[in-house]
């Protein structure tokens, strides 16, 4: 089931639109990916979703029905700005925003004591906030934003500032928290997060969807015919062999065996170029370089000629 | 329910229990205490007493008992005139006053010698002793023996008492109680608000600032949470009231026995020399024509509507802005008739049912403190009612609009919110 239906959803901000006909629908079971250069109208998205503010027109959809008040109970947010109050106790001020977002004292003390304990801050709980890094601090933030089991999780940014380490607890934790039937929405700049976390993504540009889909199915669009071949034997002759055939991008050998990357030119068939190879050089591998998300990011940014403000 | 009671309790307890807080619910009453005793404290022990003056009197006409000072005071010879250098610089004498002849022309200079600076009060005290003496003396060198006693005679004491009719009966009252009375119920609502108000405001910029805001308002309506933190607020000032109260009462109690003990009687004595029989019974009687029970219940009203009127306004202004230097300005301009209202009640307690009184008790920005000033006096019930429901009116409307600027400034950072701006979110 779709847990997120937008549709037709405008937002004006002094006259000029910060999301313009935006329609999106978020399967209830991925990790969705909301990519988008600086100031795109990624934030002012979530903000609708949160129901911190309210679209000039369209309509939201949470699990089929319009999203109302109500709704931000089953939703849980980690904003990218975020604080905490400095002069509390980290465990009071956790069971502080537990209590908020609706449940009782006790509920939430337990809860949370098994949190802390899964992502190793136990020791934290009497000390100030204050006293804890910044990295510490979006741990505590994290659980706040997920104690009271969310059906939907919206989370900017969440790794900014972590170390490999607490980077590798987090997103175990947001796989297992999406396994359990939430829905997640993860807003970032970070590549690498969305493949190795990401189902689906959507990209953002001046308010706009340029484009959304599954991964997988946008790396396939987007490829660009790049194969990647490890072989042993004479390179000018592999060179000889298919010169009007390929463009070769990159070279490198490691003793005996040579690596290349190269772009097979319009209408040949990777087939017939693998035949012709097989009779000359002994091959260690073949593979076709899909593009990367980032790749694919900056390339859809500078063809739409697009002024990222930051 | 359940959150806006811990919103309450948190907001309560983060207050509570700052050191800022307990030094100053400590030290406050000790402050009150001082300065209500300090004016007795000080009549008591002037320095006149040690100080010893001495009086080379040329005129003859000086007695201990016609110069009025606490100084000690002792007649020295016109011989001693040549010592006065040594007199003074081996502190025999704090200082001496020569006073020479008094010539045809009634000039006279008369000269203070000293080695410490005198107080304008010795000064004061000699030269109208001084002047009385002489301009007597004066009086009958012209012949006019008789007529020092003739103008006593005329001179009179003027007191009005003030009688107040009341149900059919009189009663003599003090009108200047009833004017301090006045004063420090205005007052105390003046300083409640404007203390605890900027607290509500400091509390709102402190959660924008550290962006903890975001979380809050995602979880919890931010009306809701608006007024939980302005209702933990005003407990916290609630708290501040009760231990002052308390304390201060405490420790006037102990400080009044604890000089009883040392020199006889310390309010006692004041009351001796001060209050006769009759004007005890006016307190008592001004005291017995304030009725308590409106005017408890209306203290109540005025200080909690107050205090709600004005943390909304601060609320809404902690979110607009981004930095200290900015709270500044804005809430100055808001402090504005608040300011206004202590100036009315100056003029209220002495005159409560002028035009001027009545309007700014009814004007819901300034009525919590100038209908205060008027409520001792006495006011009409309908112009009391009239005064809280404007009161509560504005109150409800000063929340809803607070509460629309709150919702969508308190996400602004960095930007200029225009009143153009504001006005469209009330849309939302």
């Amino acid at each position: 089931m779709n847990s997120i239906e937008i549709i037709n959803l405008n937002k004006k901000y002094l006259k000029s639109f910060v999301l313009e006909n935006i329609n999106l629908t978020i399967d209830g079971s991925s990790i969705f990916g909301l990519l988008g250069p600086n100031g795109a109208g990624k934030t002012t998205l979530i903000r609708l979703l949160t129901q911190i503010t309210k679209p000039d027109s369209g309509k939201i959809l949470f699990y089929g029905k319009e999203i109302t008040k109500i709704d931000i109970k089953r939703i849980g947010y980690l904003p990218e700005e975020r604080g905490l109050y400095k002069k509390m106790k980290v465990g009071e001020q956790a069971i502080y925003l537990a209590i908020l977002k609706g449940l009782s004292f006790k509920q939430a003390e337990i809860q949370l004591k098994e949190w802390f304990e899964r992502l190793e801050i136990v020791d934290w709980w009497d000390k100030n906030v204050e006293e804890l890094s910044k990295g510490m601090q979006q741990k505590v933030q994290f659980i706040t934003s997920v104690i009271h089991k969310p059906d939907l999780l919206i989370l900017d940014e969440p790794f900014s500032g972590l170390d490999p380490i607490n980077y590798q607890i987090l997103s175990r934790e947001i796989k297992r928290i999406n396994q359990e039937g939430a829905t997640v929405i993860l807003s970032t700049h970070n590549m690498d997060t969305v493949e190795n976390l990401c189902d689906d993504i959507a990209f953002i540009n001046n308010g706009e969807i340029v484009l959304t889909g599954a991964v997988e199915d946008i790396k396939q669009t987007y490829k660009t015919s790049t194969y990647e071949i490890c072989f042993g034997g004479d390179l000018f002759s592999f060179r000889t062999l298919l010169q009007d055939m390929i463009e070769i991008i990159q070279v490198e050998q490691y003793n005996e065996l040579y690596r290349l990357i190269f772009k097979i030119k319009n209408d040949i068939q990777v087939e017939n170029i693998l035949r012709k190879l097989l009779s000359i050089i002994k091959f260690v591998s073949f593979k076709e370089v899909l593009p990367s998300i980032e790749d694919i990011f900056v390339n859809l940014i500078s063809t739409n000629k697009i002024d990222s403000h930051e | 329910m359940n959150e806006i009671k811990y919103i309450i309790l948190r907001e309560y307890l983060t207050r509570v229990r700052k050191k800022s807080f307990i030094l100053l619910s400590l030290l406050g009453p000790f402050f009150f205490a001082l300065i209500s005793m300090l004016p007795t404290y000080f009549a008591k022990y002037s320095e006149d007493k040690e100080n010893k003056i001495g009086i080379i009197d040329a005129t003859g006409l000086l007695r201990k008992n016609t110069i009025i000072s606490d100084c000690k005071i002792e007649f020295l010879n016109i011989s001693d005139t040549a010592n006065i250098n040594k007199l003074i610089s081996n502190n025999s004498y704090s200082g001496i006053i020569q006073v020479p002849q008094i010539d045809s022309l009634g000039k006279r200079q008369v000269r203070y010698f000293f080695y410490k600076q005198p107080s304008i009060f010795i000064l004061n005290s000699f030269e109208s002793s001084i002047e009385k003496v002489v301009f007597e003396k004066q009086l009958t060198n012209y012949g006019i023996k008789s007529i020092s006693t003739l103008l006593d005679s005329i001179k009179s004491i003027t007191r009005i008492t003030a009688v107040k009719i009341e149900k059919g009966s009189e009663k003599e009252v003090n009108p200047r109680l009833l004017n301090s009375l006045s004063m420090i119920f205005g007052l105390a609502i003046y300083l409640y608000i404007f203390l605890f108000s900027v607290q509500v405001m400091r509390g709102v910029l402190e959660e924008k600032s550290n962006r903890i805001i975001e979380l809050i308002i995602t979880s919890v309506d931010p009306f809701k949470f608006m007024v939980g933190k302005i209702l933990g607020v005003a407990m916290v000032g609630l708290t501040q009231l009760i231990i002052w109260i308390l304390l201060t009462t405490g420790i006037l109690s102990i400080f009044s026995r604890g000089i009883d003990l040392q020199s006889g009687s310390f309010t006692s004595g004041i009351l001796n020399q001060h209050i006769d029989q009759q004007q005890l019974n006016q307190l008592l009687n001004t005291v017995n024509s304030i009725d308590i029970n409106i005017i408890i219940p209306a203290f109540i009203f005025f200080f909690i509507a107050g205090y709600l009127l004005y943390s909304s306004m601060f609320a809404a202004i902690g979110s607009i802005v981004n930095h200290d230097d900015e709270v500044q300005q804005l809430s100055t301009l808001i402090s504005i008739p608040l300011i206004i209202a202590v100036f009315v009640l100056s003029s209220t307690s002495n005159n409560p049912d002028s035009s001027l009184s009545f309007w700014f008790s009814i004007i819901p920005f300034t009525s919590p403190v100038v209908m205060m000033g008027r409520i001792v006096h006495g006011v009409p019930i309908e112009q009391l009612l009239l005064s809280a429901s404007v009161l509560i009116l504005t109150i409800i409307g000063f929340m809803w609009l607070s509460s629309k600027i709150y919702r969508t400034a308190i996400l602004m950072y960095g930007k200029k919110i225009t009143i153009k701006e504001i006005i469209k979110w009330f849309k939302y």
